[in-house]
């Protein structure tokens, strides 16, 4: 349980800096509008909002049901995708795709070694041969472009 | 007879080989996604949106409605056979779909679902060719005043309609917009909030955003899901008796009046159509008492008004450029990304791609009918698969999805991010669709306001003194304001036991 007003605060925040460098990039006159008039409007409404909903919350607390294991898994899917962003050009969509399904499902939906590396590569394969050969997607061949 | 004369060349030009194999993929992947808890149409539109890029115009835009309404029928399968709605608009066919099922009669209430989905579908569709080009011609005398106020109207009435309470939608709604205005300043090339950073002087693309809200975040919250328990007796005897027929008949031509006007309207969406259309069905009956113990009025009447008002949700983005919920606004972009600008004109200046995409309506809307039924085994099949096989390969068609659209990295980040964010939205109760359709209309209100106030010399009146932007901002204000003096918003029980739900 944490009280509910650290949600509106976040709101607070955000639309205290776009405020700001809305107002400096300059509101401009009534019949010219400049480049910060639309993004100071909006948090102008924004903290608004945000200041009626802390006052009206300020008693209350807010249900954020997350187990602890239910986190390790998410952790583990953002981890996995940052890694497969960061890998994809020097490894190559095959290997990146091998690896990630792999690790998913291991690691993941915790499942036998043999049973991941199988379906890991199946899908490397037909994800391959899908996007590569038949669609021609630009996805880079990294490591394995002497063999694809 | 002209509107006809276009509608049925519409139809050949949907029918031509390689739309109909892109409608068939369509409808196809729709029902999939309608069958599957967890990815929608939103989410499987979002994962396509990169291969706007490499596809004809035409058939990708016919692809992309397929999805919309086959997973309108998709959803009713889970929903009969599971008890788990596949989608929203199939929440209240569970009440009698799945009652049904229980006492053997699942193959009347599929059979009945589709034939009503088919005809509502169908007859929806001549509504759309009839009125949308009659709204487009007295949208050509809007001008940035009306156009504003039109963009104001229809980001009130989501945040009035929204499932939550109305403050937290309208502040998606807001920082939707405050996301567009990253990048360059669309009037004097001013870099806003680009902090440097290369990726972000185009702006934020609606690609990786969605595709984060929509497949990714799912994914974050689903992890956990198992298969579900499917209806295990074999499903027989799918065509309706003559009595299901002579009970259906009148809810079926109601549900498809109901659906059509609810569906035209900004939005009101394909969930309230089929609350509405259940009441109506359940205070007309002589036996109101059998509702929810497997009368197949329930079912009719509800799975007609879904794809009716499915249909008819496209008449504001069609004749209007207003898109009114979060399929629409990617549907939105999706035209965009062509060059076919939403809005009057469109109709005018890209008929073969209006009149194509009604008659590919029709023409899958009949695929659905022939082809739902026999597949209802394998339905059932991939409603067994799994979770942890399915979660892996939509992270890995998010990752595509995202990269391909601009072949660079920093967009797989942006989808990475905003699938947290998604999945942060959804735990705190904050609906993605105002985030979204702020995010899409939000460049163009800018442009609207800041034309106008030019226009008026810094006069705000100009949004009040003109009679169509005066009713439009007075739709509006009436929506925002009225609950506060109320404390209720109409029509907003419905939504209530949705949520109940």
């Amino acid at each position: 349980m944490k009280k509910a007003v650290s949600i509106p605060l976040y709101w607070l925040f955000l639309a205290s800096y776009f405020g700001y460098a809305g107002y400096n990039l300059g509101l401009g006159a009534g019949g010219r509008p400049g480049a910060g008039f639309f993004p100071f409007g909006a948090a102008l409404a924004i903290g608004a909002i945000a200041l009626a909903r802390l006052i009206r919350l300020a008693s209350e607390s807010a249900i954020f049901a997350t187990t602890t294991s239910e986190w390790r898994r998410i952790i583990c899917v953002i981890v996995g995708m940052a890694a497969y962003a960061l890998l994809l050009d020097p490894l190559g969509f095959a290997l990146c795709t091998f690896l990630l399904m792999a690790a998913y499902l291991k690691l993941v939906a915790v499942q036998s070694l043999r049973l991941s590396l199988g379906f890991a590569a199946g899908v490397a394969f037909f994800a391959h041969l899908f996007f590569d050969s038949l669609l021609n997607a630009q996805l880079p061949r990294g490591l394995l472009a002497w063999l694809l | 007879m002209e509107t006809l004369v276009a509608l049925a060349q519409g139809a050949l030009t949907a029918a031509a080989p390689l739309n109909l194999l892109y409608g068939f993929v369509g409808v196809l992947l729709g029902t999939l996604v309608g069958v599957l808890p967890g990815l929608g149409p939103a989410g499987a539109i979002a994962l396509l949106l990169p291969l706007a890029l490499h596809a004809p115009p035409l058939a990708y835009l016919i692809m992309l409605f397929g999805i919309t309404y086959g997973a309108q029928y998709g959803g009713s399968t889970t929903s009969i056979l599971v008890n788990i709605p596949g989608e929203a608009s199939s929440v209240i066919t569970c009440l009698d779909g799945y009652a049904m099922a229980r006492q053997g009669r699942a193959g009347p209430a599929l059979g009945m679902a589709a034939f009503g989905s088919f005809i509502g579908g169908t007859l929806a569709l001549f509504g759309v060719a009839f009125l949308a080009p009659a709204l487009a011609e007295f949208g050509l005398h809007f001008g940035p005043p009306e156009y504003a106020a039109l963009m104001l109207f229809g980001l009130t009435a989501l945040v009035y309609l929204a499932q939550g309470p109305m403050d937290k939608a309208l502040l998606m709604a807001l920082f939707g917009a405050l996301l567009a205005s990253i990048g360059l300043d669309p009037v004097s090339g001013t870099p806003r909030f680009t902090f440097d950073i290369l990726i972000l002087r185009d702006g934020i693309g609606l690609t990786p955003v969605v595709i984060g809200l929509f497949g990714v975040s799912e994914v974050l919250l689903n992890l956990d899901a198992k298969a579900g328990e499917v209806f295990h007796s074999k499903v027989l005897g799918l065509l309706p008796t003559a009595q299901d027929w002579r009970d259906s008949t009148a809810p079926i031509a109601r549900g498809t009046l109901l659906g059509f006007f609810i569906g035209s309207i900004p939005g009101l969406n394909v969930v309230i159509a089929t609350f509405a259309s259940y009441a109506l069905e359940k205070k007309l009956s002589k036996h109101p008492e059998k509702f929810g113990k497997g009368a197949i009025e329930g079912v009719a009447g509800p799975e007609t008004a879904n794809n009716a008002a499915s249909c008819s949700g496209w008449i504001p983005l069609l004749s209007l450029g207003l898109p009114t919920g979060s399929v629409t606004a990617l549907i939105f972009g999706a035209l965009m990304i062509h060059g076919l600008a939403p809005g009057p004109l469109f109709i005018t200046n890209s008929p073969e791609v209006f009149w194509g995409l009604l008659g590919s309506m029709i023409i899958g809307n009949a695929i659905l009918l022939v082809l739902n039924l026999p597949l209802i085994g394998l339905w059932i099949k991939i409603l067994r698969i799994p979770y942890y096989y399915l979660f892996p390969l939509i992270v890995l068609f998010s990752i595509i999805g995202a990269y391909t659209g601009s072949a660079s990295i920093g967009d797989v980040v942006i989808t990475i991010a905003f699938g947290f964010l998604g999945y942060l939205m959804k735990k705190f109760a904050y609906e993605a669709a105002p985030m979204v359709l702020g995010l899409v209309v939000g460049p163009l209100l800018e442009t609207a306001i800041r034309r106008s106030m030019i226009m008026s010399r810094g006069s705000a009146m100009i949004f009040f003194n003109r009679p169509i932007a005066a009713v439009f901002m007075a739709l509006a204000l009436f929506m925002l304001l009225s609950p506060l003096l109320t404390r209720r918003r109409l029509g907003h029980e419905i939504i209530e036991k949705l949520e109940d739900h």
